[in-house]
């Protein structure tokens, strides 16, 4: 397939080969192009999955699928694995990794994402339940993950700048 | 501006309404991680929430901060769920604060050219929202007028 030419709202050309590289794939194919919004599925490899998303989201909305995720985020959802019977909203799972060249690829999220704009012109009823389901998923986070969690302290220590124990103070 | 930032933080952290972080929490609860169903035909609802990658030690309230800029009825639902959950009715007010912290930091760091360029978009857009009576449209590099307010 050949590789079409950037154009706005579209993964440049080497943007793409730069993440196929990473994910060893080559064959791929771009979804809504012409739209205001691109998609890129590596097709190659076991299993399909998207490599990229636009940042540039002028209509409604864009799918959301597999995405490579940085090994921090890997890990917070390892921490989260053991609780998803009891989580208001689905939770993405590790599906596959390779810690060795820190690739980590979160499981396929079906649905759309909202601009800002989209979420303040959503119905009343939409609104209820959004901030409901908002309140749930961050009471079901804290019970998840508890603050004194040493799975939690040992991970974000290893992975990030500011030790816990100043953050948490 | 900032400094006034500064003063309310501290005036509600010795009030005692600010607390020390309590949970852990997303800390990036925003619509572009908020994913809903995809059939048009019926009412929007939160599936799944994506992107992890700065969990950290949080608050309700800080967790909840973009929930004002969403509509009252998406701040004021989740106060009643919460508090149906938990028994702690959040304050709401400490919540917008926490938005305008938001806010501000998201300022300072593109003032200290920490974000790139495609950001000043978003940034005119920030103060359209916090400071409505200005038009924001024209913003470029300088945000000395922000500051100045």
């Amino acid at each position: 397939m050949s590789v079409e030419t950037a154009q706005p709202g579209r993964i440049s050309d080497t943007k793409v080969h730069t993440l196929l590289k990473d994910f060893g794939g080559s064959r791929y194919r771009h979804i809504h192009p012409g739209e205001g919004r691109d998609i890129v599925v590596v097709e190659d490899v076991t299993t399909p999955y998207i490599i990229k998303k636009t940042s540039a989201v002028p209509d409604r909305a864009f799918d959301t699928t597999r995405m490579r995720i940085p090994m921090y985020e890997a890990g917070i959802l390892k921490l989260l694995v053991d609780h998803l019977d009891d989580a208001p909203v689905a939770i993405p799972t590790v599906i596959d990794e390779d810690p060795i060249s820190g690739l980590f690829i979160a499981q396929y999220m079906p649905g759309i994402t909202l601009t800002d704009g989209q979420v303040a012109s959503m119905k009343t009823s939409e609104k209820d339940s959004l901030g409901r389901k908002l309140a749930q998923y961050v009471h079901w986070f804290s019970k998840a993950i508890p603050l004194d969690s040493s799975d939690f302290r040992q991970l974000y220590n290893s992975h990030t700048r500011s030790h816990y124990d100043k953050r948490a103070a | 501006m900032r400094s006034y930032q500064v003063q309310q933080y501290m005036q509600l952290q010795r009030s005692g309404h600010i607390t020390a972080r309590n949970i852990i929490g997303h800390d990036d609860l925003k619509p572009s991680n908020y994913v809903f169903n995809n059939n048009s035909n019926d009412d929007l609802v939160l599936t799944s929430v994506i992107d992890y990658e700065r969990a950290m030690p949080s608050t309700p309230e800080q967790e909840l901060r973009r929930t004002p800029q969403h509509g009252d009825e998406v701040l004021h639902a989740a106060i009643d769920e919460h508090a149906r959950l938990t028994g702690i009715v959040l304050d709401e007010n400490i919540i917008r604060f926490w938005d305008r912290v938001h806010f501000v930091n998201f300022a300072s760091n593109y003032a200290l050219r920490s974000f790139p360029g495609d950001s000043r978009q978003v940034l005119s857009t920030e103060l359209q929202r916090v400071y409505p009576s200005n038009d924001w449209r024209e913003v470029t590099g300088e945000i000395s007028y922000a500051y100045s307010k």
